[in-house]
């Protein structure tokens, strides 16, 4: 590959790959297969993720020094804490840095620090959580385990410490180059010797405390190279020098030598000889090169929240230098920091963030830390000095893309994927930000690292998604119709019996028997239900409706329509009077909801002396239908009288069947005998049970949602949503006979005598096919004449009671006319010859349901 | 003889379920009310009430009224108070109250101020069939309920009698810290159609905690 690799430089896919148009789509598989980007398995196990909120008045983010001390003295202060860690165990640095010569410190501390935020009671800590972002208001998302957590901090304190920065020199991605603190994590945390011969490179005191567990850990340490001419005191620098290990100091890096696909060795040279063409120097044999020349802040939180980061010239890297509000600091993070230092900041911060007070903002320069080196990067005249290590990119092909016009660092990201690859620029940014600097020969002072954004790391999907939630409502008969074998169907966020048994044609054949010749009940719970109360409820009435209600009697009920702004239906029901100033309306399953938003909102503006409650679901309903419906009722106690002289269709009663409160409406959408009995839900299941007892000498059948539909379409009545779109208003839909056009107003009035001034387009009609027909049309077929579409098909169905296909259809308004022939266009096109007739098909004198 | 759900008119909504895991039944007022189950009393119950009375008073006057009748009405939106029997006056907003008995008090009182309720301004809302209620309680209740609940229910922020009218598990719920006791406690007040549902779910959510459903009796 390298023999080749002069030829993929950046840029390559973009120029090699655009031209002719089209042809990436080819090469785009190949291209990304040969990037060994892997691929998805799409059989992963599923697996329970859920989400939870956490709530706190600090949180603080990296469990180091800082964010110990922070948490802690928040904690003391009475502040609610939570202390998140992305390891499994506290302590962050303090786990494996060396702060001293003999290694004490950070232990020492560690186990006093973490003893007491363990045992805080005002400190809640999450380990092994990573906190991938901040959101508005200190929204903290934590990913552990199967779960994230969101977190709603009052404030947040940052103390996500620093990431050490790799060296830029020829070969620096071998194997066996690494940076002193990824040694020390092997080390200390997973116990590994991470080789037999070590090059210590580096520009502050902690390369030395490197050297220093290298010996310890038996690594023979060859040599430590400084590349700052005049090495600052540091007792562990004294410590290295009292083992006899050789120092270099004012070092450079010439290369390093591979072996075996392996570092196995280091040249080096004076430092300002390094770049030079065939420079001379020390070549030192070894199979692990560490290197410790500068870190740079953890930042993606305080990014995210817009804080401001820039390069300073003073600390030599990427420095916070204006936080957002509400969130503190404390430690490696605002800069360079000795282990006092974060201390003293994360007290200091804990104290603030518990007390409310404004954020502290650390002056870097005026911390005592490791320092950083102003320009770790030494070119070589062969290249291979890796600045990203994930994108493969060099010195090289970043001076080239600045070269190539891409004049600001994210112009550079985006033409040469820089900082785009899993390390997210946290090992490339600020060594790309410095080349590209030089390259514009601008000043790298108050420059910026490409925009960071969460999630800091990646997520997973599953964490995003979490639990799902999706009620489901049901009916209190819910497991009498399970027991009777219903098959269920949705119904908005309901679930209703369609029919009862397994073969749908023969239960809906049968049930729709059962209500023509004998007796059936179906489950109307779903119904929505509204209670509307005070002394302006019929004005309230009369607005929303476009029936008039003022003259309604007590005790009697009437069909309701509702059209919206625009004339539209919107719903229909019936309203039960129940006294001058309260009505009980019905209104359909899936459309009540909004049917209460628009009555509160209209009467937000009209301030009407009314009450509107919605009782939907407080309210069951039981619809028993059937020549044999009174005989059935009227064998159950009750204070109402069910005969036909005192309760006659259309009229509504209220008292007790079965010793349950019962409201009781004679309605006719299934065209036969039939009372619609409300109850409240609580006391459904027993009413049900009640009446399957009483019917069950007339063999009485429940019904479902199929056999309704068939039973309605029989009696021509409309669904709305189903027989009108968002468009239909009354007259297409042949209802002009529920407006009252003498009421001042009403929703949608002054609306809908707009639309009825223009020509009609469509109009709904009943139609019938030959009893023979098959296949039959389905809803939503189109009705056409020749070449235009005049309409389509709204309901269809088989009518028992008629033997022959019936349904509702849009069609032209000129060819209304009973006898009327049209045309429909099917399945694949086939044309079916239908026939206008008048609805309602089944009994068109209504005698039936007046019984 | 047991006492058994279906023996009442009234019938709590998910009762099926309470059968299921094995629930004793009581009698309180006119229905039958989980009582104890056939395991210990877990660290975190949730404790079926929807069979109890409780009173929903909704209009211009309904504050006035329930005040006059001598029940404490709280000053403020979104609070509860105690009444005399350990009950709870939940005041929703400036127009409406909704009146819960104590799990183990006189449901009776409730009933009978639900029935005199005198419309005309303070209308009756039917409060016990709209709504399914439930009472999580145990010491993880507020962890528990910050898996289904955007809310921060912590008790410095969420005292003892306040309310919050929000989403639990996605659906529309009224929570109440409980004023009585030592043990954490949330009533949940939500959608009786979707009451299997809810059960489910906050039974789902219980798991990690070691949660359960508790009975009327297991209540100290």
């Amino acid at each position: 590959m390298e023999k080749f690799s002069r030829f993929f430089f950046v840029g390559f896919y973009y120029r090699a790959f655009y031209r002719p148009r089209g042809i990436w789509d080819y090469w785009e598989k190949f291209i990304r297969r040969a990037a060994g980007l892997g691929s998805v398995n799409t059989n992963t196990a599923h697996c329970y993720r859920d989400k939870q909120y956490a709530f706190c008045d600090v949180a603080v983010v990296g469990s180091g020094a800082a964010g110990l001390s922070a948490a802690l003295a928040a904690a003391d202060s009475g502040a609610d804490t939570v202390l998140i860690e992305r390891e499994p165990i506290l302590g962050g640095g303090l786990n494996y840095h060396r702060f001293d010569a003999d290694g004490e410190a950070g232990p020492a501390l560690r186990a006093e620090l973490v003893e007491r935020a363990e045992h805080h009671e005002n400190i809640r800590v999450y380990r092994d959580t990573q906190c991938t972002g901040r959101f508005g208001d200190n929204l903290l998302a934590l990913v552990h385990g199967n779960r994230m957590t969101k977190l709603r901090a009052g404030r947040v304190i940052v103390a996500t410490g620093s990431i050490g920065q790799p060296a830029v020199f020829h070969y620096n991605d071998l194997p066996g180059i690494t940076t002193g603190s990824g040694v020390q994590r092997l080390m200390r945390l997973y116990g590994v010797k991470p080789g037999q011969r070590a090059v210590c490179v580096t520009a502050n005191g902690d390369g030395y405390g490197v050297a220093l567990d290298l010996a310890d850990a038996g690594v023979e340490v060859a040599a430590v190279v400084d590349l700052r001419q005049r090495p600052a005191a540091d007792p562990r620098a004294d410590a290295v020098r009292e083992r006899g290990i050789a120092v270099h100091p004012d070092s450079g890096i010439v290369h390093a030598v591979e072996r075996d696909q392996h570092v196995a060795g280091l040249r080096i040279t004076r430092r300002s000889q390094a770049e030079r063409a065939g420079a001379p120097g020390t070549d030192i044999e070894c199979d692990l090169v560490t290197v410790d020349v500068g870190a740079t802040p953890a930042i993606s939180l305080i990014a995210h929240a817009g804080g401001d980061v820039s390069y300073s010239d003073e600390t030599h890297g990427l420095t916070v230098r204006e936080l957002p509000p509400g969130m503190h600091v404390a430690g490696s993070v605002a800069g360079p920091c000795s282990l006092p230092g974060a201390r003293a900041e994360g007290e200091a911060a804990g104290r603030a963030a518990a007390a409310g007070a404004p954020a502290a903002l650390p002056v870097p320069t005026e911390r005592d830390g490791p320092a950083n080196d102003p320009w770790p990067i030494f070119a070589h005249p062969k290249g291979k000095e890796f600045v990203d290590f994930d994108e493969d990119l060099t010195i090289a092909d970043l001076r080239n893309a600045v070269r190539e016009g891409f004049d600001s660092i994210e112009l550079v990201k985006r033409f040469s994927t820089v900082g785009m690859g899993p390390s997210q620029g946290r090992t490339a940014a600020v060594n790309a930000v410095r080349i590209t600097a030089d390259q514009l020969g601008e000043s790298v002072e108050g420059a910026r690292a490409s925009t960071n954004r969460p999630p800091a790391i990646p997520e997973r999907f599953g964490h995003l998604a979490g639990r799902g939630f999706d009620p489901i409502r049901y009916t209190p008969m819910h497991q009498r119709h399970v027991d009777a074998g219903a098959t269920m169907m949705v119904a908005g966020a309901w679930m209703r019996p369609a029919y009862y048994g397994r073969d749908g044609q023969a239960a809906v054949r049968e049930e729709v028997q059962a209500v023509r010749g004998n007796v059936g009940m179906i489950d109307v719970t779903t119904l929505g239900g509204l209670e509307i109360r005070g002394p302006d409820a019929v004005e309230f009435m009369n607005r929303m409706y476009t029936f008039a209600y003022r003259k309604q009697p007590v005790n009697r009920s009437r069909y309701l329509l509702m059209t919206d702004d625009t004339g539209s239906i919107v719903d229909d029901g019936v309203a039960a009077r129940w006294a001058d100033d309260h009505f009980y309306v019905t209104a359909t399953t899936g459309g009540v909801d909004s049917v209460y938003r628009r009555m509160l909102w209209w009467n937000a503006q009209w301030r009407l002396d009314v009450d509107i409650a919605n009782v939907t679901a407080a309210w069951a309903g039981i619809n028993i239908a059937g020549p044999n419906a009174r005989a059935v009722i009227e064998k159950l106690d009750s204070d109402i009288d069910f005969s036909a002289e005192a309760f006659p269709y259309i009229e509504a009663r209220s008292g007790h069947l079965a010793d349950i409160p019962v409201r009781v409406l004679r309605v006719g959408f299934v065209g036969e005998l039939g009372y619609e009995v409300h109850c409240p839900a609580g006391c459904a299941e027993a009413l049900w049970d009640r009446l399957i007892e009483a019917g069950r000498e007339y063999g009485i059948r429940p019904f479902g949602v199929e056999a309704q539909r068939v039973l309605r379409l029989e009696k021509g009545h409309i669904i709305v949503g189903q027989d009108t779109d968002n468009l239909t208003h009354p007259e297409e839909a042949a209802m002009g006979w529920a407006v009252q056009r003498k009421k001042p107003f009403f929703v949608g009035f002054p609306a809908l005598k707009a639309r009825e001034s223009q020509t009609l387009t469509r109009r709904l009609v009943g139609f019938r096919l030959p009893a023979d027909t098959d296949p039959l049309p389905e809803e939503c077929h189109l009705v056409i004449d020749g070449d235009r579409i005049t309409g389509r098909v709204t309901s269809i169905a088989y009518s028992p009671a008629l033997g022959r296909p019936i349904g509702l259809a849009f069609v032209d308004p000129e060819r209304t006319e009973p006898g009327t022939p049209f045309t429909i266009k099917g399945n694949g096109g086939t044309l079916i010859e239908a026939e206008v007739c008048t609805a309602p098909f089944y009994d068109p004198d209504n005698e039936r349901q007046n019984l | 003889m047991a006492v058994t759900p279906e023996h009442f008119n009234r019938r709590s909504f998910i009762y099926p379920r309470l059968v299921e895991a094995g629930a004793e039944f009581d009698e309180v007022v006119d229905a039958a009310v989980a009582a104890r189950y056939p395991h210990d009393a877990p660290a975190l119950g949730l404790v079926d009430l929807s069979p109890l009375p409780r009173a929903g008073i909704k209009g211009p006057r309904a504050l006035e009224w329930l005040a006059e009748q001598g029940w404490p009405v709280p000053a403020e939106n979104n609070q509860a108070a105690h009444t005399e029997s350990g009950g709870l006056v939940m005041r929703l907003g400036n127009r409406e109250a909704f009146v819960l008995p104590a799990p183990r008090g006189d449901g009776e009182t409730v009933r009978a101020l639900e029935q005199s309720i005198p419309g005309d301004g303070a209308w009756h809302m039917p409060r016990r069939d709209s709504h399914a209620w439930f009472l999580l309680r145990g010491v993880a209740a507020v962890e528990c309920m910050a898996k289904l609940c955007g809310v921060d229910l912590r008790e410095s922020r969420f005292p003892r009698g306040a309310i919050a009218q929000t989403s639990v598990a996605r659906l529309n719920t009224i929570v109440c810290r409980d004023i009585a006791g030592t043990t954490p406690g949330f009533h949940l007040l939500a959608d009786s159609a979707s009451a299997i549902w809810f059960w489910d779910a906050l039974l789902d959510a219980m798991q990690e905690f070691d949660g359960g459903p508790l009975g009327v009796r297991e209540l100290d």
